[in-house]
């Protein structure tokens, strides 16, 4: 055993124990982070910062301090992750939403009216149950697509192409490259997944247009496969199985929420009349409201500005009124606030 | 007050919890992690949903002036939260199905109940 081995071992000891020493300092660092991350600016998340604190504190071992600062923080990491996925930016202070709890029986929120864009490829006796975008990660994945070819063919014209043109080429490059994804996040914005009570249909492109279906007594096998990145951020791509050979919507990539919209069109195909049912039960649908008495702004207006006249003057025969039943006050030290009240009520219309 | 879905974790704190109002004791984070063996996180996601639905209150330990160090919060049922979680737990647990057991398909086994 030589010098530097021993140098090197007394180096190693001495980084364990600063290692160890700091472990629980970042242990407290990470739990505080956490709790910033999970809970937002809430009063929450305060609180949960110094008690936290305090329960790495009580946790005994310095490494195991560590771990469980990691799984907070991860923990939290995951959580906020999923907000920004969800397009759900802060935690929603007051009752508890439960879907935490049972995320995997319900369903997403069921939408009345498809949109212009949908609506003109519906006929008019089909039930539609409801349209979505794609998974924003699929406009991520175009960017990075398109970024990479950018910067390769920059690379190649920077190797390649005489010194003189290579600036005006590159710039080409670049507005191209911007304008492809610009075009991209047109088409994800206009694209849609749409399920009705007979079929399934994507609408996609913007300059030209593809609006493929596959009826759903035709879907003999579906599965969707979710990716490690797909489970954290909720998203999933599905395959469909047709008793056509060729069929336009085979696959279907970067779905939102594939496990709910899995059981969607499970129910869908086995279960119409219990969706129908749904529909027609639920709660708050929008359209109770749409057939509802529409009220404008100004008739309300008006309304309001009726009933403070008529209560102003009630009040003001109320004000008289006291006056008459109280003694009329002699020194102005018994009874002055009410005189007072009622006359400064009076003064006021 | 709507009583919140019931998570396997959230089973394990709501139960150490009331077996801790009956002690008339109060416990805070670690010994809660401890005693229900469950993760911390899985934990705290019990007690948010908890305190959100009013079953539990949380307050902080009160520390001598010169101890210089993070509180702990303790946590408890409120009256409301303690009959309601009575309720949830009394509730008999969905029976689980006989578990099937695969059985040698082959005529070996001795038949224990020979039919007669």
């Amino acid at each position: 055993m030589n010098g530097i081995e021993i140098a090197l071992a007394l180096l190693l000891g001495l980084v364990v124990n600063e290692f160890s020493d700091l472990s629980p300092w970042l242990a407290r660092t990470l739990v505080a982070w956490s709790a910033r991350l999970r809970y937002g600016d809430t009063a929450r998340a305060d609180i949960r910062a110094e008690e936290l604190a305090a329960l790495i504190n009580d946790r005994p071992g310095k490494l195991f301090k560590l771990a469980t600062g990691i799984r907070f923080a991860s923990a939290a990491l995951a959580v906020r992750l999923r907000r920004l996925a969800s397009n759900q930016p802060q935690p929603v202070e007051g009752p508890a939403p439960d879907d935490l709890l049972s995320s995997a029986r319900r369903f997403l929120p069921m939408e009345f009216r498809p949109s212009l864009l949908v609506e003109r490829y519906l006929f008019p006796s089909e039930r539609f149950r409801g349209e979505w975008r794609r998974h924003p990660i699929h406009l991520a994945k175009s960017f990075v697509v398109i970024a990479g070819y950018a910067v390769l063919g920059s690379w190649a014209t920077i190797r390649r192409i005489k010194p003189q043109y290579v600036d005006r080429i590159v710039a080409a490059i670049i507005i191209g490259a911007v304008l492809l994804a610009a075009l991209r996040v047109l088409g994800w914005y206009l694209g849609r997944f749409v399920i009705t009570n007979k079929r399934l249909m994507s609408t996609e492109g913007v300059f030209f247009r593809r609006v493929s279906m596959i009826p759903l007594l035709r879907v003999t096998d579906m599965r969707y496969v979710q990716s490690p990145l797909g489970r954290l951020l909720n998203y999933g791509t599905f395959r469909l199985e047709s008793a056509s050979r060729r069929n336009a919507l085979r696959k279907i990539v970067d779905l939102p929420n594939p496990n709910q919209l899995y059981l969607r069109l499970v129910e869908e195909m086995y279960e119409p009349a219990a969706v129908d049912a749904r529909l027609a039960g639920a709660p708050e649908s929008p359209l109770d409201h749409e057939d509802g008495p529409r009220f404008d702004p100004a008739a309300v207006q008006r309304e309001i500005i009726d009933q403070i006249g008529t209560l102003s003057a009630q009040l003001a025969a109320l004000a008289t009124a006291v006056q008459r039943l109280d003694p009329a006050p002699e020194s102005g030290h018994e009874a002055p606030t009410v005189g007072s009240a009622a006359a400064q009520v009076r003064t006021r219309p | 007050m709507a009583a919140p879905l019931m998570s396997s974790a959230m089973f394990d704190v709501v139960a150490l919890l009331l077996q801790a109002w009956e002690d008339k004791t109060e416990l805070h984070g670690w010994l809660i992690m401890k005693s229900v063996r469950r993760s911390g996180p899985a934990v705290y996601r019990a007690l948010d949903l908890l305190e959100d639905a009013g079953w539990i209150t949380g307050s902080w330990e009160v520390l001598p002036v010169s101890r210089n160090r993070p509180r702990r919060r303790f946590y408890r049922f409120t009256a409301a939260g303690v009959e309601a979680a009575r309720v949830q737990l009394a509730a008999p647990a969905p029976a689980l199905p006989p578990r099937m057991r695969p059985q040698p398909g082959f005529g070996l086994v001795v038949d224990l109940h020979p039919a007669h």
